[in-house]
């Protein structure tokens, strides 16, 4: 019988930037946080068990609280992401934080470009429990977010944990979900499926992505 | 003077992809291929839409509808100018997607609300006839012709959007004016391949949309040896090799001349 050995073409991985922007304010100390923590686990898991998932999806972690914002991971294949452990304390800075985010995947974007490396649409995912700070420019941000998604350039997930200010939420983004309790693991889980699908094949809109079983649209 | 019919030795393999098959989807990648009575020859490649809900049967009918369509009307005769074949491939593109609305609404009629979108598929033609080498592309995949000399020249181009996973559809309103066409009037073709999105990682240079020619010589050898066998084409595109790089469904087809 034939056998076929033919030499693949090396074309870079293609890539998809997932940006987790998590609010580290003091009123998520405590179980929030700790539940948060273990997402993050589940999610690393969860990617690293797909091969193709590890070396496509990109994670960035961009954290508000205390001391403002931090650009705690700059983007880093899953492959190679180690969930951090993350503390709780502080304030809320979203618009600054939102901010860093888009920047961060603007940029991304542009280096994707320049090494002739193709992608999927980026995407941001918002996770708070609270309302922004009063001075924090967060109604900019959100217009600024209004436009990127309307031009198709990401999508930017909202998710409100209790307490949360849902009307903020709606206000930045049409995919505002209200988290059920702290189902922080099925949350990251949902995430790291749908990043996984997204990375894999043609994935055109919302349908295809799994169900969501960790809470409700607002 | 007593021309050659020309021949055709066809290998073909559309595989489901492994994301495919842990979501409990089968293949949504359909292939057809005919070579007519005076040797021209048909190949038609579509790649159904993840997002759409009966995509492997979008695929399937586009590509029947398209071939079919081919094939009635080549069979009166041969076009003769650029002109002419791109109406001919027009017309194909148009009957796989009024195919598509139609059965939509049979469905709707009978009862299970259909929309055409939920067929949504892409849809690759490439016709060799006589000196004659055309191509139709809606969507993303490749085809790609082999010289005597074993030149390679890609008939397809890559699509607008930024994006990796975002491609077009026969099915868009729109779906004309994203259609690229190849006419190439007096082309050396000793074989054609056709691929869908699924093993453009491995066998296209992303960079320039060139062909990968040590994917394409080795592939055209093999289609050309006699023992060779669609089966093991069907082997291959399973094989662990090239599911480690790509778990979308797969299609192949190999056409050399004989």
């Amino acid at each position: 019988m034939a056998t076929i050995d033919p030499e693949f073409a090396t074309n870079p991985d293609p890539r998809c930037a997932c940006v987790l922007l998590l609010d580290t304010s003091g009123s998520m100390n405590g179980t929030p946080i700790d539940s948060l923590n273990d997402g993050l686990k589940t999610f690393q898991q969860d990617l690293q068990e797909d091969a193709l998932a590890s070396r496509r999806v990109e994670i960035a972690i961009v954290t508000f609280g205390k001391d403002g914002c931090q650009t705690l991971q700059e983007f880093t294949s899953a492959g190679q992401f180690a969930a951090p452990t993350l503390q709780a304390d502080g304030g809320t800075p979203m618009g600054e934080a939102i901010n860093i985010a888009l920047d961060l995947v603007m940029a991304r974007k542009k280096t994707y470009k320049d090494a002739g490396v193709l992608y999927y649409q980026p995407w941001i995912f918002m996770i708070t429990d609270g309302a922004p700070n009063a001075t924090s420019p967060w109604r900019q941000a959100a217009q600024r977010v209004q436009a990127e998604m309307n031009a198709n350039a990401l999508t930017f997930f909202g998710v409100g944990v209790a307490g949360a200010d849902m009307e903020v939420l709606s206000t930045i983004t049409p995919r505002a979900l209200k988290l059920d309790g702290l189902k922080f693991r099925e949350l990251f889980l949902w995430l790291s499926q749908s990043q996984r699908r997204v990375s894999g094949t043609t994935v055109g809109e919302m349908t295809a992505l799994p169900k969501v079983g960790f809470g409700s649209p607002v | 003077m007593h021309a050659t019919i020309p021949s055709w030795r066809v290998l073909s393999a559309s595989v489901p992809g492994s994301s495919h098959l842990t979501r409990g989807l089968g293949c949504q990648d359909f292939n057809a291929v005919l070579t007519l009575p005076d040797g021209s020859l048909i190949v038609v490649v579509c790649d159904g839409a993840g997002s759409a809900k009966r995509a492997a049967e979008g695929a399937a009918l586009a590509a029947r509808s398209s071939v079919e369509s081919l094939e009635h009307r080549l069979a009166t005769g041969r076009p003769v100018n650029a002109d002419e074949w791109k109406l001919v491939l027009t017309d194909s593109l148009m009957h796989a997607r009024i195919a598509l609305v139609d059965f939509a609404t049979r469905q709707t009629d009978a009862g299970q609300p259909t929309d055409s979108i939920d067929f949504a598929t892409t849809l690759l033609i490439a016709v060799v006839s006589e000196r004659w080498l055309v191509a139709a592309q809606v969507g993303d995949g490749a085809i790609v012709s082999r010289s005597t000399s074993g030149g390679l020249s890609v008939l397809t181009v890559q699509g607008p959007s930024e994006y990796i996973n975002e491609t077009s559809f026969v099915t868009s309103s729109d779906f004309l004016q994203l259609a690229h066409f190849h006419l190439e009037p007096d082309a050396d073709v000793t074989g054609v391949a056709a691929l869908s999105d699924g093993l453009q990682l491995l066998a296209m240079r992303y960079a320039d949309n060139t062909a990968h020619a040590p994917f394409f010589a080795h592939m055209f050898e093999f289609a050309a040896r006699a023992d060779s066998s669609s089966a093991d084409l069907e082997e291959f595109l399973r094989s662990e090799r090239v599911c480690d790089r790509t778990d979308d469904d797969k299609t192949l087809v190999l056409a050399v001349r004989t």
